[in-house]
């Protein structure tokens, strides 16, 4: 049988051993066996109850946003919401939870309870809808009565989900869209800083600034259901914490008349207190509506956003951009020259209507600075009245350029007001080593010239030349510009924080010095450049400068080019608490009588009102 | 006696147990259908090809082995190639050819068995010692390299095994071969058992991560007071000051973006500046250090004694002992200081011990698994009732591959597993007896060899679906969808019933 002995042999030996290889088999087949009987027979129910409730999923419980009201608030059911959280029922019908057919049976049914006769609905259910077992939104913005028929043909409709949407709406559109800013899906900056990818941020304004006090915490909910994906029970692993809402400073018909008043213009308005620092309103034109940034409708958001890119809406014309202040500097200067005792208030200059300046160099001609009308003897009062360019050239000239950078200074035209908002800018001041390392050239008496009536290199924003009447109307204190006024816990109500008013700057000035300067710019309304507009029975007593902002054009009178200012503050010489400064620029607004007062005029008409009690006041 | 002399009873066994597998791949719902088609298209050439290697001499496949084997490792190594090596799941494992794939692994393990048989004939009797393993080890090792860097741990574990079984009944020496288990075990398991406190507090880390979505501060506080002293120290060495939700923060720092090993060192550097030196000898090397080179040293003086003094077999085998201890501490403290487990492989050991603490990540499978079978009690849900195979996303992954068992078991219950083992269980009997038959040694070793690679494919897929060892992949013969592994188990059973055809003639 073998070839050779040690064949045999080691037939044999493989024989033996694989005795042990059938022992190992059968040991090994055995322990499955075990193993089965064990889970199969011992475990089998505990198993078989485990396969039908295997799925735990977290939802996330979104925490709702805080919301914004106007300042007179008086609880939540009483006072205008700015930005509100509302709530619409939508009905969906899921096909998987449906039978062959069923689907299509209950929703003509569906219709039939609805009286709908044209079949929308069931042409909603379309075969690839089913396919890609897609969620079929059948009825949207579901009305209380809506309900109550679902809840009639409960046994008929059970198997429709209502589901419930939460959107942010902000009530006034785009009249507040620089104030509330708006929301939007975090983008990677926000998600690097922990915030979840389905969450909403605030993209600007006040939803940006205070994003964080207006989220709240999102909690989580387990739920339990069946494999086959039948509901069966929920619980809250973490509730979720409301964000604080907000009360603002912002006035409701301060804000309305405002925004009424510019339409059709491009430019900003400021409303402010000066006793607290609280802004009443704030308008920037042009404007965007955030509503329909968040809107549903396809296509529409995006056409929104290619708006606001190409007519640059988005920028708060009232903090994120700045122009040569032109007049409206002019009582600085007044208020540099009496400090520095350069003038009292009875020196007189002489105003042919131009102002000659002889040239350093005999080569170089003389410079010829205008004046917009003769007005032959002026003092400081009536140079401040009828905005007399020629007399601050003088004075201007006569204090130096020093003098006047350094009161600038003070006055904070050159930093940020850290108004409570993103994207503020600062105003800019000239000085002579700005110009030095800038263009190589000195500080020349005609850059003095133009600095003295706010033209040529100063650059302010609305906000920072807000805050210098504010001073002057204060009589020297001025406070941080803020657009809130509490914050206040959701869930109770309770004030959470009050912002109490914080000082900007102070500045110790002689009180001749502010008289005269409120005197000057009493007069501007009671007899010079305002009067027109502003000096009427029906308004409180009214002090403000207006200011044109000329612009580089070849045509002097091309008026179009020309800029507008007008701020200005009443009661004059009121009760401060009851004092706004009001605060306008207009661009391309002809000149400050014409294309700024007359908006100012609007916004202290429902102030006077206000204050004689035929508005509600604060 | 028919004259072909078919061994009916493999034919049998494994045509059904193959259309079993097809009507549990059918009743599991979803794209089950479909594959349970391409199952028994599968199938038929399966048939053919069975039929076709009954009439192939197994001695001249025996004579061509060193060629089978060559083609194997080439197709192996080209399998490697990003261009030609389909990359499937993570591996790369396949080869594409004519719109089909194909697992050379398969090939692989046929090759080897046909290959280590041919050897441990040739050699007989000289396998004894233990220069002679050095050939074996490297057909062995090679072509489980190759596997394990695809990766596809499965079959290269499946590997050493089935070379240990081969050289087994080729005759190799016994004392050698557990030494040489004994050795390769504790290369494994002494660091693991070194720093099982490591394990333990990274599994518990690990599932924290996974609770990420859940209050994680919450679920830190309820740590076990080992990760939080580990913690704590952590967070003492990095300078933060100490207080509860500073050590919190502590831990989310350290844990974010896979800062698991900075999280030990960091620890462990803070525990060295507190010293206990009993608790430091034994967590660091040095213990390990000190006892691998007094176990040479006493294995250097036995050797001596035993060769000039004491000729005993006692001597002998203090001796043997004393090398293998010496050889397993040494190496493994190699193996430690050069291999270091990865946070998700030291996840994969402990949760295979403790599935129920890991539900969302690596226990998932494991659980649905278990929960699957389970669930089909002794009758069964029924065919097409699986709760678990249901839906594009069915709840246990990969359940018409490597775990067809359980949904088996759910369908059909333990009668539906029962008859399953029982008809994997004959055809293994079925290939021991053609071993036990077979007059000449090469038969009997490849036919052992083939009956080993379908006994450990079973025990291991069965092993792995039941919890009985650690989830690597590896598809259940016969059962499992998948073309190659029954194209190769079918050539298989060719080879065995040639060798059955051939038991009467003397060679």
């Amino acid at each position: 049988m073998f070839g050779s002995a040690t064949q045999a042999r080691n037939w044999n030996r493989i024989r033996k051993r694989m005795l042990f290889m059938i022992v190992i088999i059968a040991l090994g087949f055995f322990s499955l066996l075990f193993r089965l009987l064990q889970l199969q027979v011992i475990d089998g129910e505990a198993y078989y109850k485990d396969s039908k409730r295997v799925i735990r999923k977290i939802v996330v419980d979104n925490a709702p946003r805080g919301q914004m009201f106007y300042r007179n608030y008086q609880g939540r059911e009483n006072s205008s919401y700015v930005a509100q959280n509302t709530t619409t029922l939508t009905l969906i019908a899921v096909p998987d939870h449906f039978d062959k057919g069923e689907l299509y049976e209950k929703t003509l049914l569906l219709e039939e309870a609805y009286k709908i006769t044209d079949k929308s609905l069931v042409k909603k259910i379309t075969p690839e809808a089913i396919r890609k077992k897609m969620a079929i939104v059948l009825l949207e913005n579901l009305t209380p009565k809506d309900l109550s028929i679902l809840a009639d043909y409960y046994l008929h409709f059970h198997k429709f989900i209502i589901k419930e949407n939460t959107k942010r709406f902000y009530n006034d559109g785009e009249k507040t869209a620089h104030i509330t800013g708006y929301i939007g899906p975090p983008n990677k900056k926000d998600i690097a800083a922990g915030i979840r990818s389905y969450q909403l941020v605030g993209k600007n304004g006040l939803e940006k600034y205070y994003d964080s006090i207006l989220r709240g915490q999102d909690g989580e909910i387990v739920q339990i259901t069946t494999a086959t994906g039948n509901f069966e029970e929920q619980k809250i692993f973490r509730s979720f914490v409301p964000g604080n809402n907000l009360v603002l400073t912002v006035d409701e018909d301060l804000q309305k008349a405002a925004w009424k008043s510019i339409q059709g213009r491009k430019g900003a308005i400021m409303v402010l207190k000066p006793a607290t620092g609280e802004i009443l309103a704030l308008v920037s034109q042009p404007d965007y509506n955030p509503n329909t940034l968040l809107s549903d409708v396809p296509g529409e958001r995006k056409k929104h956003l290619a708006y606001i890119r190409s007519s640059y809406a988005e920028i708060n014309r009232a903090i994120s951009a700045k122009f040569p202040p032109a007049s409206t500097f002019k009582p600085l200067v007044a208020i540099a020259g009496m400090e520095e005792k350069f003038v009292s208030s009875d020196l007189t200059f002489y105003c042919p209507g131009k102002f000659v300046m002889k040239s350093s160099y005999s080569h170089l001609p003389d410079s010829t600075f205008h004046c917009w009308k003769t007005h032959r003897k002026n003092n400081l009062i009536t140079a401040i009245r009828d905005s007399c360019s020629v007399y601050f050239y003088r004075l201007g000239l006569r204090i130096g350029a020093e003098p006047i950078m350094n009161y600038s200074r003070h006055f904070k035209l050159n930093e940020v007001t850290n108004i409570d908002l993103p994207g503020e800018i600062a105003g800019f001041v000239p000085s002579k080593e700005w110009k030095q390392s800038e263009f190589h050239q000195g500080w020349y008496d005609g850059d003095t010239v133009n600095l003295s009536i706010g033209q040529g290199f100063i650059e302010t924003t609305l906000i920072g030349m807000v805050n210098f009447y504010a001073a002057i109307a204060s009589g020297g204190i001025v406070y941080k510009p803020h657009l809130v006024k509490e914050i206040r816990f959701a869930e109770n109500d309770q004030i959470k924080e009050s912002i109490i008013p914080q000082v900007l700057y102070e500045l110790p000035h002689s009180k001749l010095t502010m008289d005269t300067i409120r005197e000057g710019l009493r007069q501007v309304v009671s007899k010079g450049t305002a009067r027109w507009v502003l000096n009427r029975p029906y308004l409180m007593p009214i002090a403000g400068k207006t200011g044109t902002v000329q612009t580089r054009s070849f045509d002097r009178h091309a008026n179009k080019t020309q800029h507008a200012w007008f701020i200005g503050y009443g009661p004059y010489n009121g009760d401060i608490n009851k004092t706004i400064v009001v605060g306008v620029f207009i661009e391309q607004g002809v000149s400050g009588s014409v294309g700024a007062a007359p908006i100012a005029h609007d916004i202290f008409k429902v102030w006077s009102n206000k204050l004689k009690g035929n508005l509600p006041l604060d | 006696m028919n004259p072909i002399r078919i061994d009916w009873t493999i034919v049998i066994f494994s045509i059904t147990a193959t259309l079993f597998g097809a009507l549990s791949l059918y009743g599991g719902g979803g794209f089950g259908e479909t594959l349970a088609i391409k199952h028994l298209i599968w199938l038929v050439l399966g048939i053919i090809l069975m039929f076709l290697f009954t009439f192939v001499s197994y001695q001249l496949i025996g004579s061509y082995a060193l060629i089978i084997f060559g083609v194997a490792l080439f197709l192996l190594v080209i399998t490697l190639i990003p261009g030609i090596g389909a990359k499937i799941k993570g591996a790369r494992s396949w080869i594409r050819f004519f719109g089909m794939g194909f697992q050379p692994a398969e090939l692989m393990k046929i090759a080897m068995v046909i290959m280590l048989a041919k050897y441990l004939t040739l050699k007989e009797n000289q396998i004894a010692h233990i220069k002679e393993l050095f050939l074996p080890f490297l057909l062995t090792i090679i072509p489980m390299t190759l596997i394990a860097i695809q990766p596809d741990l499965g079959y290269a574990v499946m590997m050493l095994p089935l070379s240990f079984i081969l050289l087994f009944l080729g005759g190799a020496n016994v004392p050698i071969l557990a030494g040489l288990v004994v050795v390769g075990f504790s290369i494994l398991f002494v660091p693991m058992f070194l720093e099982y406190h490591k394990y333990i507090i990274t599994g518990e880390i690990v599932k924290l991560l996974e609770l990420d979505h859940y209050n994680l501060s919450h679920a830190i506080k309820s740590l076990s007071f080992e990760v939080w002293r580990y913690a704590e120290n952590a967070a003492k060495y990095a300078s933060m000051t100490i207080g509860t939700t500073e050590t919190e923060k502590a831990i989310v720092t350290l844990l974010k973006g896979d800062n698991l090993k900075l999280f030990f060192e960091t620890a462990d550097t803070a525990r060295a500046a507190k010293s206990n030196f009993l608790r430091d000898f034994f967590a660091n090397d040095r213990l390990i250090i000190l006892l691998s080179i007094s176990s040479f040293v006493i294995y250097g003086v036995l050797f001596f004694l035993q060769r000039f003094y004491f000729r005993q077999n006692a001597a002998k085998v203090a001796t043997v002992a004393s090398l293998i201890l010496a050889l397993s501490l040494s190496l493994s403290f190699l193996f430690r200081s050069f291999v270091s487990f990865k946070p998700h492989q030291v996840v994969r050991i402990v949760s295979f011990a403790n599935p129920k603490e890991f539900p969302q990540g690596a226990g998932y499978q494991l659980n649905h698994s278990l929960i699957t079978v389970g669930s089909g009690k002794i009758t069964g849900k029924g065919i097409f009732q699986g709760d678990m195979t249901k839906g594009d996303v069915p709840f246990l992954p990969e359940w018409y591959n490597d775990f067809i068992f359980p949904v088996i078991g759910e369908q059909f219950g333990l009668v539906g597993t029962v008859t399953a083992l029982l008809l994997l269980l004959g055809i293994v009997i079925r290939g021991v007896s053609i071993a036990w038959q077979s007059k000449d040694n090469f038969g009997a070793l490849l036919a052992a060899g083939i009956t080993s690679i379908f006994f450990l494919h079973i025990f291991i897929n069965i092993g792995i679906t039941l919890g009985m060892l650690p989830v690597t992949g590896i598809p259940l013969v016969f059962f499992s969808y998948g073309g190659s592994n029954l194209i190769v188990n079918f050539i298989a059973l060719g080879i065995l019933m040639n060798i059955h055809r051939k038991r009467l003639i003397n060679v």
